[in-house]
């Protein structure tokens, strides 16, 4: 990989060990991450209750009754030299996304910001094949890039206290995706009918950092029809193979 | 025939609550779980369940039951608090104290007295409690409305149901020495490690963080302390990082200079940096702090604080180890006001 690596393992108590892989949003440096988090998994090592991927870092998450960290920095320093050749299978998601102006609640202000027709923004949306950095915040809720075209955006200068579950939105150069109806402050510019998170599915999630998701133009008519069939249990979320 | 216990007053807020729902952070899921799991464990092991199973984690000030099944076994742990049970034909209640367990019949009303020595306590009941088991956990995550009671806190009127519908007479445990307290008195000192992001912080942020008293605001919630207090100043590196991890007790510290400390219930990622961690020993004392409470902060080595945690452990189970059944509540009596040298 092209990523210079300036492998750091920060504490975080005496229940944690943070690997930190970097402090920049980059694609290969997050898959790095990915890839010790399998490479973790794999190995189960004693001691380790659960790891967390983050943009740059893994979380570790260990019993400091069955290890230490001492002793978990040589494993996973081990790890992470060995780490490379996992063959990890990559989802590419393809999301219905209905950007209707009920749902775009932002698109207007992001046309204005940045000089740019709406129809342009949505296609620019739609025509990029969009990765997954991390699954993080509460409740599942969904990072991914790269949309230079949007590094300009800010975020709203006084966040909403509710957007519906489903809100895909976005602000410098990123996107997020709102599993559950929430507060937040990302320009909203459409609503996905997508499964995105259940408690009572496990995983709650379908998603994993490295995975992509290329939006596809639904119209009101049929977004209705997907959250029925999700409701019901009877959609499934379609991908393709990738590598 | 269904096992009840019917809530007659919710309580502040009292909710179904176990050591928390681990394993699906990397999705995101809430860790959860009880605020002084050391009390969970031993109302556990009182009433004569696993240590970590569900019980009923209560805060600031206690709800109401009535039996509605045959019987029930209960303790409470975690403060100076008592179960005020009613006698029919009798003005005055019976008394159970905290570190006692107690086993009544379908139709007594009791409830869980005042307490003010903690923020919290827990009541445990034997078997555990008929709810649902989402993602490995019976806990309530209250942010994302599931687990535990329909996931929420505990309102008059909930039936909560009750894994068994009756228990067996038997001698009742008792911790008598008491030796476990909960106390908000004074200034508390809360343990911490260092790090992750310590150099995002001024030398003299640093010094003045270990130096100074910080006072938890009643802006704080089951997601985190907010503390005020000295202001901490960033370093020229700012005060926005690309997402990381959190775990509870990590100790963030935004714009304004003010640290929170991120409880059971917190974000799974975020950007603000994190100038210390709490131990695991001392996150039971931090969940017995309330608005108010005042702490101070002493540092150790990730190895030290580990070395804590193992010495905690073998202290938990010693005390564990000085609970001893009684015959009856005379007994009872003569136990505690021993432990109290009141008595030879």
């Amino acid at each position: 990989m092209a990523v210079p690596l300036a492998l750091e393992f920060l504490s975080c108590g005496d229940t944690a060990l943070c690997v930190q892989f970097g402090e920049v949003v980059d694609r290969d440096l997050c898959l790095r991450v990915v890839e010790l988090k399998e490479a973790v998994s794999r190995a189960a090592l004693p001691g380790v209750v659960e790891t967390v991927p983050t943009y740059r870092s893994l979380l570790v998450h260990y019993n400091p009754l069955q290890t230490s960290a001492e002793e978990l920095k040589d494993a996973l320093a081990g790890l992470v030299e060995g780490g490379s050749n996992v063959e990890r299978e990559v989802k590419r998601w393809l999301m219905p996304l209905c950007c209707d102006s009920e749902f775009a609640w932002d698109l207007a202000d992001l046309s204005t910001q940045l000089q740019r027709s709406e129809l342009e923004i949505r296609q620019i949306l739609f025509d990029t094949e969009l990765f997954i950095y991390m699954i993080g915040f509460t409740m599942g809720l969904l990072y991914f890039g790269d949309l230079p075209q949007f590094q300009q955006v800010s975020r709203r200068t006084s966040p909403r206290t509710k957007l519906a579950a489903g809100s895909v939105a976005v602000a410098q150069g990123s996107g997020v995706i709102y599993p559950v109806e929430s507060p937040g402050g990302w320009n909203v510019i459409g609503n996905t009918a997508a499964p995105l998170f259940d408690v009572r599915r496990d995983p709650p999630s379908l998603f994993t950092p490295g995975d992509t998701i290329r939006f596809q133009a639904v119209g009101r008519v049929e977004h209705e029809r997907i959250a029925e069939a999700v409701a019901r249990g009877e959609y499934e979320l379609q991908w393709e193979a990738g590598k | 025939m269904s096992a009840l216990m019917k809530v007659t007053e919710g309580g502040f807020c009292t909710t179904v609550q176990d050591l928390g729902r681990f394993g699906c952070q990397a999705m995101a899921v809430p860790v959860c779980g009880v605020r002084d799991a050391d009390a969970l464990r031993l109302a556990n092991r009182l009433v004569g369940n696993e240590e970590g199973m569900e019980g009923l984690d209560i805060i600031f000030s206690g709800p109401a039951f009535e039996v509605a099944t045959d019987s029930v076994r209960i303790a409470l742990a975690g403060a100076e608090v008592a179960l005020e049970i009613e006698v029919p034909g009798a003005k005055k209640k019976r008394l159970i104290p905290a570190g006692e367990s107690v086993r009544l019949e379908r139709g007594t009303r009791f409830a869980v007295g005042s307490f003010s020595n903690s923020f919290c306590c827990v009541l445990a009941v034997e078997g555990g409690f008929a709810v649902e088991k989402i993602l490995g956990s019976r806990c309530t995550c209250l942010a994302g409305k599931f687990g535990g009671f329909e996931g929420r806190r505990l309102q008059a009127g909930d039936s909560l149901p009750l894994e068994l519908e009756g228990v067996v007479t038997r001698p009742e445990r008792l911790l008598a020495g008491w030796f476990y307290r909960g106390g908000t008195d004074g200034s508390t000192m809360i343990r911490v490690v260092p790090g992750p992001q310590e150099e995002y912080f001024t030398a003299e942020a640093r010094e003045i963080f270990y130096a100074s008293r910080y006072t938890v605001t009643a802006q704080s919630n089951s997601m985190g302390l907010r503390l005020e207090g000295p202001a901490l100043r960033h370093s020229s590196r700012g005060f926005n990082l690309v997402s990381d991890g959190i775990v509870t007790g990590s100790i963030q510290v935004p714009g304004n200079g003010m640290p929170i400390i991120l409880f059971n219930d917190h974000q799974i990622t975020g950007g603000y940096p994190k100038i210390a961690t709490v131990i695991s020993s001392d996150l039971s004392t931090l969940g017995r702090l309330g608005p108010g409470a005042e702490i101070f902060f002493k540092p150790l080595t990730a190895a030290a604080a580990e070395q804590v945690r193992r010495n905690h452990e073998h202290h938990f189970q010693q005390m564990c180890g000085q609970i001893c059944e009684v015959q009856s509540s005379k007994e009872a009596l003569a136990l505690r006001l021993a432990a109290c040298n009141l008595l030879n």
